[in-house]
């Protein structure tokens, strides 16, 4: 199926809309829609105007590549130099980076048409947009619902049309669960893939930068632009990348896909049913499905929740309210307030993990569990091409239901083996809300996930969107 | 274990209301985390149940007293070259 920067990349090469154009919609967009979303934390204009010039000048030229002109966001823990990033905290409210982050260097290389910042959760804790200190995001299929988080800005900003592409990150699902609730299409890449640089840590040993987008060859188009090594950050893997965007339309007959029959049995009914319908479709395309065993899995979410506490605890202890202090001066006390109850809940957490003497090496043994994890995953991959699971247990819950029905139990387990892991529509419930389907591959196999993906996306095109959006078409 | 008044003072944070039987619960429920007994003993069970070989070179790499040593970034290196 045709991507939406395909499409637009068309369109501006022909003449039949100029970049500045496009770029006013896209103002005018976020303008009438985002006062009662609340998807983004600052919105650009002038540079928004100012690159789309410099876009319009590159197509002039004829020196136009596909990502020239085409409007996007970033996470508002992604550094933009000389533009305020809070990453959605009262700590921050006040930062302004010196230096731009690599993912967004290298769009703004390519002339993209930078938008603005988008809300999430603070410091990337949480998983229903409900933490930041810029207001809850609302999502634009039901105002009543959860978009999902950490990456709630991006998720609803996209599917609201106010955005073609949003980079965001991924902690332990903070991509693929907004995808789910929004009915876009989130890709975590594999640990190392994307540089970190610039990216405000949460958890270093699980923090990745990723791609959400409406349609599969959108997130490969935006993906090679930014899956490059970067010799300034250490767990920036070497070697040779794949192009993802070249074997997209190769299909997937003869591929072996595996289901991890205790895993996806947890999801509710309507999911599930949804889910098998999924299957039907993947082996109608020519691959193989089966069961496999992943014994560790359900350990994934007790080893997430002690490595990201305790490496939040280090992250965060930079800030200090002194350099980093909140907007007003009784946040400037050095007493470290300007944190959210969520964010400071985990510090607390996070040092209790690091400091017991009691559970001393809980720490340890959840990194020794971690590499049995990614043994489990691997076993299973010497078999398998690929794994599938729903991506959320339900549709987008109401606000009131998150504590009981908002989970990423299905997404912790790829983010803890470092595996790359797409969540896109699979369809929807018998109200209407998208419900997600996740795709796992080998650790930089990105290029299998986004065939599959495409795959089933050009089979059921009909009948996973939003018919009738502005998130698809322009 | 520190109490909550002392890992407040560690944070460098005020008390708020409301927190301290949050997070008692919430810390609870971490230390009693589903965790296999790990350590050596166990990891190596797993790996001599395995016989795929696709995890050789990663339980060679876990034998390596330097990859021990020097970390999980090592580790995570060898994976990918294992994969690739």
């Amino acid at each position: 199926m045709k991507g939406k920067i395909e499409t637009l990349n068309k369109m501006l090469s022909d003449g039949e809309i100029s970049v500045f154009e496009l770029t006013e919609e896209y103002i005018k967009r976020i303008k009438e829609k985002d006062e009662n979303i609340n998807s983004f934390i600052t919105v650009c204009v002038d540079t928004a105007r100012e690159n789309a010039k410099c876009a319009d000048e590159l197509f002039r030229k004829g020196k136009a590549g596909h990502l020239t002109g085409i409007p996007m966001s970033l996470k508002d823990n992604l550094s933009t130099k000389g533009i305020l990033t809070t990453a959605g905290s009262k700590m921050l409210s006040r930062y302004v980076p010196f230096y731009d982050a690599f993912a967004y260097e290298c769009l703004k290389n390519e002339g993209s048409v930078f938008l603005g910042k988008n809300n999430m959760d603070e410091f990337g804790m949480g998983a229903s947009n409900d933490t930041s200190f810029y207001g809850d995001v609302l999502n634009p299929l039901d105002a009543k619902r959860s978009p999902g988080g950490s990456s709630g800005g991006s998720g609803a900003a996209l599917s609201a049309g106010m955005a073609v592409y949003s980079i965001a990150s991924d902690t332990g699902g903070s991509i693929r669960l907004p995808a789910s609730y929004t009915g876009t299409v989130g890709l975590c890449p594999t640990y190392g893939a994307v540089s970190r640089r610039g990216l405000i840590a949460h958890s270093s040993l699980l923090d990745r930068v990723g791609v959400m987008t409406t349609t599969v060859s959108d997130v490969a188009a935006v993906f090679d632009c930014i899956n490059r090594h970067d010799e300034k950050d250490m767990t920036s893997v070497k070697g040779i990348r794949k192009r993802t965007a070249e074997s997209l339309e190769n299909g997937i007959k003869g591929m072996k896909i595996g289901i991890v029959p205790g895993v996806f049995e947890k999801a509710h009914e309507e999911t599930k049913k949804c889910f098998v319908k999924a299957l039907e479709v993947f082996s109608m395309l020519g691959a193989s499905v089966s069961e496999v065993e992943i014994p560790l899995w359900e350990k994934a979410d007790s080893v997430y929740s002690i490595i990201s506490t305790s490496d939040a605890a280090s992250n965060l202890t930079r800030y200090d309210s002194v350099r980093f202090g909140g907007g007003t001066d009784d946040t400037i006390s050095g007493e470290r307030d300007g944190f959210g109850d969520e964010a400071r809940m985990r510090i607390l957490l996070g040092n209790a993990v690091l400091t017991s003497e009691e559970h001393t090496g809980l720490r340890k043994k959840a990194e020794s569990e971690m590499i049995l994890i990614k043994e489990s995953f691997q076993r299973a991959f010497s078999e398998f091409d690929l794994l599938l699971t729903p991506a959320a247990y339900h549709t987008a819950p109401l606000k009131e239901e998150i504590s009981e029905k908002l989970t990423d139990e299905f997404l912790t387990a790829p983010s803890v083996a470092h595996l790359p892991a797409l969540s896109m529509p699979m369809g929807f419930s018998e109200n209407g809300l998208p419900l997600g389907l996740q795709i796992i591959g080998r650790a930089m196999g990105e290029d299998a996930i986004l065939r599959a993906a495409y795959a089933f996306e050009d089979a059921k095109k009909d009948e996973i969107y939003i018919k009738g959006g502005e998130s698809i078409g322009f | 274990m520190y109490t909550y008044e002392e890992l407040l003072r560690l944070s460098g944070f005020k008390a708020r209301e409301g927190e301290k039987q949050r997070f008692i619960e919430k810390w609870e429920e971490l230390k009693c985390a589903k965790l296999s007994e790990g350590g050596k003993d166990e990891r190596e069970t797993v790996l001599r149940n395995d016989e795929i070989s696709p995890s050789v070179k990663m339980s060679e790499v876990l034998k390596n007293a330097k990859a021990e040593k020097d970390g999980f970034i090592i580790v995570s290196e060898a994976y990918y070259e294992g994969e690739n």
